[in-house]
């Protein structure tokens, strides 16, 4: 168990910078989730903590120590890769153990320590078995377990899961999440699946590709309600939740910001020109609180549970999500209600979340 | 009716290729029967095509004068030929896969261009350095400037068979503490093992039937398999029916060879196998 903490680090592949200006401060024992589109520099940023890539500048400790010159094995960190990487000619055992062979491990020591873990992740049934007899699901149980044996003081985690099926990602999320709160270590997880930051982490952090980033590639570092409910800016706010948040051009006046003929009440202090943006839950459909617009129903997707809306108005294209048991027949004129307390504002020359 | 459409369809190409094994077999054939003709037959016109087989001229050749030393010689010359070549190969084969080796580009065009070298392009300068360190005549000479072309072979073929090996098993390994040698010697030849035996398979075919540089850089005492065969031409004469026995015995090693090893052959060819 320790914390990790980045700072100022750059990363670049040979003219083309793909991580800037990056600090980060993970607590011991914590789960934090980076998540964001490919090229944000998420797997690059995990690989530089493993040290299976190299940065331009900034220092990287792991506990009390900075590891920026130490050996990736001297580390004490763990990493379970995308496609398992798992030695294909070496049976469930032997990768487990490799490690510890390596180290030159007492045998009893070896195989107790392959026992627990293989219980643990259940694929005691499988030791003798090689990768390729496996299951996906149950390759990435070896590569888990492979990294549990080591009990380093850091795992980390690259989209492990994206090579599964939905079903099987569903569960190993749980199991996931179960190993952080039976291990207590400290954990760093990569994904691109908003979903699986949602889910796992105590924190994420949003990344974004650096030529929409600017000054730095993280863009919000936060627990998943904060970074849900109070989106830091507007790649954010774009690119957390689905389906994802409606945007309206807004103008700020005195004390009201309004959207084409709808008002809100606003401030005096907030810049002219804003972007507005509702999430569809929080749009309500023909009766409701607060301003509204005339549509009409586009199309409906009915996921049984929930519904969601497409719908034209005077506004634009607005996406809705009510329970499953609203009822409205595509081609309907219906009032579209936004919730006036629940709507999220962006100086739209920033980007940034203004606070009314 | 489509059945026998499809079937039409299947059949060309086995008679391409039973003509291309007729043509290819035939000399074969034509030197086993004047091997195992007596010396009249031999040379009938035409041919006779029935005749009682004689073995003696096998027994003939194996004892003549220097052909099983020759036979022994050739072997120790793939041995340490293949040795060489894989000890040097590996290691370079898995730096030159690395993405951020520099002057990557270079070495591996480089490699090319002297694999496609004629090889008596070597003979003149290595005649007089081979003579002057000692290597000249003997089969550690013979096996060293083999790697003029069996190294860079070696290196383009494992080249392409690590390259089918994910990176991340590398980075796994060296996570776990295991340095480069480890990761090659744990994790890339055990995995590319079919396309090393491939490698080996077809260095060895090419440095087994190698004439021109053994010709030139052996006197008597390194004569390799090929030399000895040129051998039964003699002043006068030329004992065709030892000769053509000489012959087969020396294809024999390596068809045996092949056919033991031809499951890994084409598992090692086939690329993507490992993955």
């Amino acid at each position: 168990m320790s914390a990790v903490s980045l700072q100022g680090i750059d990363i670049s592949y040979g003219s083309v910078d793909v991580v800037r200006n990056l600090d980060l401060d993970i607590r011991s024992g914590e789960f934090v989730v980076f998540v964001g589109p490919s090229g944000c520099g998420k797997s690059t940023t995990l690989r530089l903590i493993a040290g299976l890539e190299e940065g331009r500048s900034g220092q990287i400790s792991i506990g009390e120590r900075i590891v920026n010159d130490v050996d990736p094995a001297k580390r004490d960190v763990a990493m379970v890769f995308q496609n398992y990487a798992l030695f294909p000619h070496m049976s469930v055992a032997d990768n487990i153990s490799f490690g510890m062979r390596l180290r030159g491990e007492a045998k009893e020591k070896i195989q107790s320590g392959v026992a627990d873990v293989a219980r643990m992740v259940g694929l005691a049934d499988h030791l003798h078995k090689r990768p390729g007899a496996l299951s996906g699901g149950q390759r990435q149980r070896v590569a888990l377990a492979r990294a549990i044996v080591r009990k380093p003081a850091v795992f980390l985690f690259d989209e492990p899961l994206s090579n599964l099926d939905a079903e099987f990602r569903a569960a190993m999320r749980y199991e996931l999440s179960r190993l952080h709160r039976e291990l207590g270590s400290t954990m760093i997880y990569v994904t691109h699946d908003q979903v699986e930051a949602m889910t796992m982490g105590d924190r994420i952090a949003v990344l974004a590709p650096l030529k929409q980033a600017g000054r730095s590639n993280l863009m919000q570092f936060g627990t998943p309600e904060e970074v849900y409910h109070r989106p830091a800016n507007l790649f954010v706010a774009k690119f957390i939740g689905s389906p994802p948040m409606n945007f309206f051009e807004g103008h700020a006046n005195g004390a009201t910001i309004s959207i084409g003929t709808l008002g809100f009440p606003g401030a005096s202090h907030l810049p002219a020109d804003l972007t507005v943006g509702i999430r569809p839950e929080h749009v309500g459909l023909g009766t409701g609180e607060g301003p509204f617009v005339a549509g009409t129903v586009d199309g409906v997707e009915n996921l049984g549970h929930e519904k969601l809306w497409f719908l034209a108005t005077e506004q634009g294209r607005v996406v809705a999500r009510t329970s499953g048991a609203v009822s409205h027949a595509v081609g309907d004129r219906i009032r579209v209600h936004f919730a006036t307390d629940k709507i999220h504002l962006f100086d739209r020359a920033t980007g940034e979340r203004v606070e009314v | 009716m489509s059945r026998s459409a499809s079937s039409r369809h299947a059949l060309w190409p086995y008679a391409v290729a039973l003509v291309a094994v007729v043509i290819s077999l035939f000399p074969i054939y034509w030197i086993l029967t004047i091997a195992l003709k007596n010396r009249v037959d031999a040379f009938a016109m035409p041919p006779v095509w029935l005749f009682s087989p004689v073995w003696e001229n096998f027994g003939k050749a194996w004892s003549s004068t220097g052909f099983s030393g020759a036979f022994f010689n050739s072997l120790v010359v793939c041995a340490i030929g293949n040795v060489l070549a894989l000890a040097a190969g590996i290691p370079a084969a898995y730096y030159l896969n690395r993405k951020h080796v520099p002057g990557r580009r270079t070495i591996l065009i480089w490699l090319l261009i002297s694999y496609m070298l004629p090889e008596f392009l070597f003979i003149v300068p290595m005649y007089v350095l081979f003579q002057s360190v000692g290597l000249y005549d003997t089969v550690i000479g013979l096996a060293l400037i083999y790697q003029v072309f069996t190294l860079p072979f070696t290196i383009w073929l494992l080249r392409a068979f690590f390259a089918d090996i994910p990176e991340a098993l590398a980075e796994a390994a060296r996570l776990e503490g295991a340095s480069t040698l480890r990761i090659i010697w744990t994790i890339y030849v055990p995995i590319a093992a079919p396309g090393i035996a491939a490698t080996v398979i077809l260095n060895s075919i090419k440095m087994w039937n190698e004439l021109t540089i053994a010709l030139a850089l052996t006197f008597e005492k390194a004569q390799t398999v090929t030399l000895a065969v040129a051998g039964f031409r003699g002043y006068a004469s030329i004992d065709w029916g030892a000769m053509s026995a000489a012959s087969i015995i020396i294809i024999l090693p390596m068809a045996l060879f092949a056919i033991l090893a031809q499951r890994r052959i084409v598992q090692g060819l086939s690329l993507g196998a490992v993955k």
